[in-house]
């Protein structure tokens, strides 16, 4: 069994390397390891029903309903809006525009569940501002690049939701295990911003003129519509008596109405939403639905119970386990997307981890924590390949804009090892 | 030949796209009135939960497959790409087009063959409205198959992206 185990997961590797999809590739090495499991029977039973019994769920369907929302709000021009608002409170600061990109980024990420989207959004409307007040590129751009990332954290989190469909975690207590993370993950990028910018005098030269009260507060008419959605939507998760897919959809119902009735949604801007979340969730259930095949092969080979038990027997101290799954996390940050990573290595890490007694919900924020600080890292920080085609800025001076991120990022991570209750203390509340 | 291949194919996966956008926009239309309809006036829309999973969800999963697939929509691996995409006769995607043409036929023809049987029992769910469960099996077979099909074209006729050949 170990050998089928270790034979599938280097096939898995080769079929990655050779380019093929992710969604394909846990269905193929699936199909084949079924097969040298049990024979034809059992992949014939597995493969006509497990892709499609995955996908009939519920729960699930909170994932294209978070996604529709965050592409009629993006059709909309909202996201943008939200920046200027920031900008206008906040600009007058020395590296203002990179405060009001993270308190930008903070909102944008409670509407939105993509990294990628943020990151994309936020650099067209935030770089060139920073360009006119003579903001170092590597600063500004590395900066913008790893603000992205809070909407991976701050609910609504596909990479939540993701998480808490494979590992059949509350997903409502996900979505507010998330809030005081990704709160506390928004602090660090303030303070390293502060502190650049007090070392490095060029890397934010000028501050804007500072903004009259009026305008300031005349700035945030286009987004109030927006601010109570996102109030109003935590509150409903919060309160636990609506389920985050009801939340979801009524969400999306809300950005359509409040963008069409601001005169902010043509039909052609609908469509093209649509076009956009449908394709975007398509991908994703996709990867869902061919997993299934994988995870279930892993589970007939018993690998998990056999690596659980052997680390019993060895004595070996369960935190040693979590810290080793975290750096495989880390590590595969380098080359993966952050919903890759989940899907191929939840089936495996998270039985371990839980059965040695770790609580899911501390784990599934531990998971896209570390797989959010993969979207910074190279070779294949996506977040930063974003930034960079959005504002031509060349691909290494955003990344050498981003360490100094990422230390911060490893640290907020280590914070949250220590301290499992900044995770698990308002999920706690809702009970 | 290759563009009548292309032009066949890319209709019946514009198609698809089509219904799983239509049933991405009635999922939240469902949804939406059934919790509306709970909480403002206790009156929650019957049959909304077996809708959005039984259909729903299939179709936007299994419809959207194809068309997302010919964009390029799915994400992949690109550390070797640019090495890949020298070697002469496009030989790992050709291998990888048959791989998962191989899978993908065998899932099509299974999940078909589901599909001919449940249509054949006639079951329906349970509930105040009764669906007619053999529908909830079309999609699958038909998204995987159509998949399929374009892979088996690429077999033949790789995909070149001509953006990663410097």
């Amino acid at each position: 069994m170990v050998s089928i185990a270790v034979g599938v997961t280097i096939l898995l590797f080769i079929l990655l390397l050779a380019g093929m999809p992710v969604a394909f590739t846990m269905l193929i090495t699936g199909a084949v390891g079924l097969y040298a499991t049990g024979g034809i029977y059992p992949l014939i039973g597995v493969i006509k029903a497990a892709p499609y019994e995955h996908v009939t769920s519920y729960t699930l369907s909170t994932l294209p309903m978070f996604v529709l929302m965050a592409e009629f709000l993006t059709a909309g021009r909202f996201t943008r809006d939200l920046f200027t608002a920031s900008h206008k409170w906040l600009g007058h600061m020395r590296g203002g525009i990179a405060y009001a990109a993270v308190a930008g980024g903070v909102m944008l990420s409670a509407v939105s569940g993509s990294s990628t989207a943020a990151a994309g959004t936020l650099a067209a409307a935030a770089h060139p501002e920073m360009r006119r007040y003579g903001y170092d590129d590597s600063f500004s751009t590395g900066a913008l690049a790893v603000i992205g990332t809070l909407a991976i954290m701050i609910p609504p989190s596909i990479g939540l939701v993701l998480f808490g469909v494979f590992t059949e975690t509350s997903v409502g207590a996900l979505l507010m295990a998330g809030l005081l993370p990704g709160g506390l993950t928004a602090i660090g990028y303030a303070i390293t911003i502060a502190v650049i910018v007090r070392r490095d005098p060029k890397a934010a030269p000028t501050v804007a003129e500072p903004v009259p009260m009026r305008e300031k507060i005349a700035g945030l008419k286009p987004v109030w519509p927006i601010l109570l959605l996102m109030a109003l939507m935590l509150t409903a998760i919060y309160s636990g008596a609506i389920t985050p897919t009801e939340v979801g959809a009524v969400g999306a119902l809300a950005a359509l109405v409040i963008a069409v009735a601001m005169g902010r949604m043509g039909w052609r801007e609908f469509l093209q939403a649509l076009a956009s979340a449908t394709r975007n969730s398509a991908m994703i259930l996709a990867i869902i639905a061919c997993s299934a095949v994988f995870g279930i092969f892993l589970t007939l080979t018993g690998v998990t119970q056999d690596l659980l038990m052997t680390i019993q027997a060895a004595d070996i101290p369960p935190f040693m386990v979590l810290m080793c799954v975290l750096l495989l996390l880390l590590v595969l940050g380098f080359f993966l997307d952050q919903l890759a990573i989940l899907v191929l290595t939840l089936p495996l890490t998270f039985p371990l981890l839980s059965g040695l007694g770790f609580e899911p919900v501390w784990l599934g924020i531990l998971f896209v924590k570390a797989a959010e600080i993969g979207l910074i890292t190279p070779p294949m920080g996506i977040n930063v390949f974003v930034v960079a085609s959005t504002t031509k800025v060349p691909v290494g001076k955003v990344f050498r804009g981003v360490w100094p991120f990422v230390l911060v990022e490893l640290l907020i991570l280590a914070i949250l090892v220590a301290f499992p209750a900044i995770s698990l203390w308002l999920p706690g509340q809702m009970r | 030949m290759r563009s009548t291949l292309e032009r066949g194919l890319s209709f019946f996966d514009r198609l698809c796209m089509a219904l799983a956008q239509l049933a991405i926009f009635v999922m939240m239309l469902s949804i939406s009135a059934d919790a509306l309809g709970r909480y403002l006036f206790n009156r929650p829309l019957q049959g909304s939960f077996e809708f959005t999973t039984l259909y729903l969800m299939v179709i936007l999963t299994f419809l959207g497959l194809p068309a997302t697939y010919a964009s390029g929509g799915h994400i992949r691996l690109d550390v070797l790409r640019p090495w890949i995409a020298r070697i002469p006769g496009n030989p790992v995607e050709r291998l990888n087009s048959l791989i998962a043409a191989c899978v993908f036929g065998f899932l099509a023809w299974h999940s078909g063959l589901e599909a001919i049987a449940k249509f054949a029992d006639g079951d329906t769910s349970f509930g105040v409205i009764q669906f007619p469960l053999y529908w909830s099996y079309v999609w699958v077979p038909v998204g995987c198959g159509l998949l399929t099909l374009r892979l088996a074209v690429e077999i033949v006729f790789p995909r070149v992206d001509h953006e990663d050949i410097h």
